[in-house]
């Protein structure tokens, strides 16, 4: 049987430098399916979807919502074609109703000890409409190494230079974040995975850059030491969620690899100036995520955070647009205020307005989130301060003998094109 | 930042959505004129769906299981204060305005009120 399982593409934020990660949620899908089940993987983003490839059933895997309805018309290219598709992954449990009148079913929850009944319900020609996992997620024990090599890893490569793998040591949040549906998507539960079970699947990846995917290092201290104390022989590098601020949780952080943060700054408060300083001093370089347009934030609170961003010397920063994703507090607020006015998922990519703001128009949002982009990196590009990363885990890499220089068959191509050198 | 629960008499376990195991707190003040029911979300506590984005089932569940006379009964959802300085874990309250069609209730709109309201 050939499931052909598919990695919706979606359209990139303009101005920003476009770059593809190889998808962890497909990988991770795939190790839960049985042995004799064929994965023929297409990632739409940086490979061409041929329908008429040989296929049994297809399967679509949509994380992000801007992906949603570019799903939706392949299943409709395939149903076309006589095939039947079921959709699964973050995406489809924010649109589950809507991705019912799509498709012949919709998986809802995590895949591990699952993919049995639904391969062997399509077998009988029994696929079910829904099959809804998510009161009962797996036991995290189960959870095996991810299926990578169903990636044509050849095509994650930008000048000869591998991207990260991703990889996750935990699932769910216990944290409740306005604008983050991951507690409706991973339950509110903190899901450590067993060390040996980390300690495995660490080492199947034949990369050493990662970016550790858990939605937070902060959820629990204890554990978290023991995870960077296990990582340290790896000699990975990576990049991850915000980590735990103490100093000693910092300092393993460092010891395991800890190569750059996305920390969340909201304002332009002492609190995340000290915390960017403590990063820095043990090593870390931190990439700042922005969220513009929260109903405290009034125009001149925004152009300050801009100002503040460029004088605490970040090594990246990346804007985005508050955007009301479902099952998400800011969803519940603005849908019962009136204040949604798109609902074009293909607009919820976060960088464009799709709400009205509390303190400025729609207009003035997106013109203040381009002119923090255009701030931001107005002295030095995001690609220089990009290269500026990479130099410095190179450097990391060469003092642990771990450095691969770039692939010279590749130095030519980006994610698969050819590009000029 | 834990919720600081002010209007909970009790905790009310129900089917969010897709079945996810759900709470919210709940205090049930009877009038002369029907009876006002108080939701409040509890955030972090709350393995499941919120009470505002699951109104019409949550309200439904509740005047079944306490047996409270449908038609006459007032809801009002609270959004505790968090200890935040952000203005969206302010604390709100909001009526929810809902049709009863002697099953379940539907088309819910919303109105926001205040404090004084439940003391009404």
């Amino acid at each position: 049987m050939i499931l052909r399982l598919i990695y919706p593409k979606w359209n990139k934020l303009e101005g920003q430098t476009h770059f593809n990660l190889p998808p962890l949620g497909p990988s991770v899908m795939a190790a839960a399916l049985p042995e004799d089940v064929t994965v023929d993987f297409i990632d739409e983003n940086v490979q061409e979807l041929n329908y008429d490839d040989p296929a049994d059933l297809v399967g679509i895997s949509v994380m992000i919502t801007a992906q949603i309805k570019r799903g939706w018309e392949i299943a409709r290219e395939y149903q076309a074609r006589g095939k039947q598709v079921i959709f699964g992954g973050v995406a489809t449990m924010l649109h589950a109703e809507e991705t019912m009148l799509h498709t012949d079913s919709v998986f809802l929850g995590e895949a591990e000890g699952r993919m049995e009944e639904v391969v062997e319900d399509f077998r009988r020609g029994q696929l079910k409409k829904l099959y809804n996992f998510m009161p009962h997620p797996p036991d995290i024990g189960i959870v095996g190494p991810a299926r990578r090599d169903i990636l044509n890893q050849d095509l994650y490569y930008h000048k000869g230079i591998r991207m990260v793998d991703l990889f996750q040591a935990s699932r769910g949040c216990r944290f409740s974040c306005y604008p983050c549906a991951v507690s409706f998507l991973g339950g509110r539960n903190f899901r450590p995975r067993p060390f040996d079970k980390v300690a495995e699947e660490l080492a199947t990846i034949d990369n050493n850059r990662l970016f550790i995917v858990d939605n937070s290092l902060a959820q629990d201290r204890d554990w978290l030491k023991d995870l960077f104390r296990m990582m340290i022989p790896f000699k990975k590098n990576w990049c991850s969620h915000t980590i735990d601020d103490d100093p000693e949780v910092l300092d393993l952080a460092a010891q395991a690899g800890a190569w750059y943060v996305y920390q969340a700054v909201i304002d332009s408060s002492d609190f995340i100036r000290e915390r960017i300083k403590r990063y820095h001093d043990h090593g870390i370089a931190v990439e700042a995520t922005v969220l513009l347009g929260m109903d405290n934030q009034s125009e001149d609170d925004i152009l300050r955070l801009i100002d503040f961003l460029l004088e605490v010397n970040l090594d990246l920063a990346e804007f985005t647009v508050m955007t009301p994703f479902r099952h998400t507090k800011a969803w519940d607020d603005m849908e019962r205020d009136g204040r949604i006015f798109d609902r074009d998922w293909d607009n919820y990519n976060a960088g464009k307005v799709v709400f009205k703001p509390l303190k400025m128009s729609p207009d003035r949002l997106q013109e203040l989130y381009n002119y923090a982009w255009e701030q931001f990196y107005k002295d030095e590009t995001q690609e220089q301060k990009m290269f500026k990363l990479i130099m410095r885990v190179i450097e990391r890499e060469r003092q642990q003998g771990t450095y691969r220089p770039p692939r010279k068959d590749l130095v030519n191509t980006s994610f698969g094109k050819i590009i000029g050198r | 930042m834990e919720a600081k629960i002010k209007y909970v008499d009790e905790i009310f376990h129900f089917s969010g959505k897709w079945e996810m195991p759900s709470l919210c707190g709940i205090q049930i003040r009877k009038k002369d004129n029907g009876t006002l029911v108080i939701l409040t979300e509890l955030y972090e506590q709350n393995p499941g769906s919120s009470v505002t984005g699951m109104i019409e089932a949550v309200a439904t569940e509740v005047v079944k299981h306490y047996g409270i006379p449908p038609e006459t009964a007032v809801f009002i959802v609270h959004n505790p204060e968090r200890s935040s300085h952000h203005e969206f874990f302010a604390e709100t309250f909001y009526y929810a305005r809902l049709k009863w069609d002697g099953e379940k209730y539907s088309y819910p709109e919303w109105e926001k009120t205040t404090e004084a309201s439940v003391e009404v």
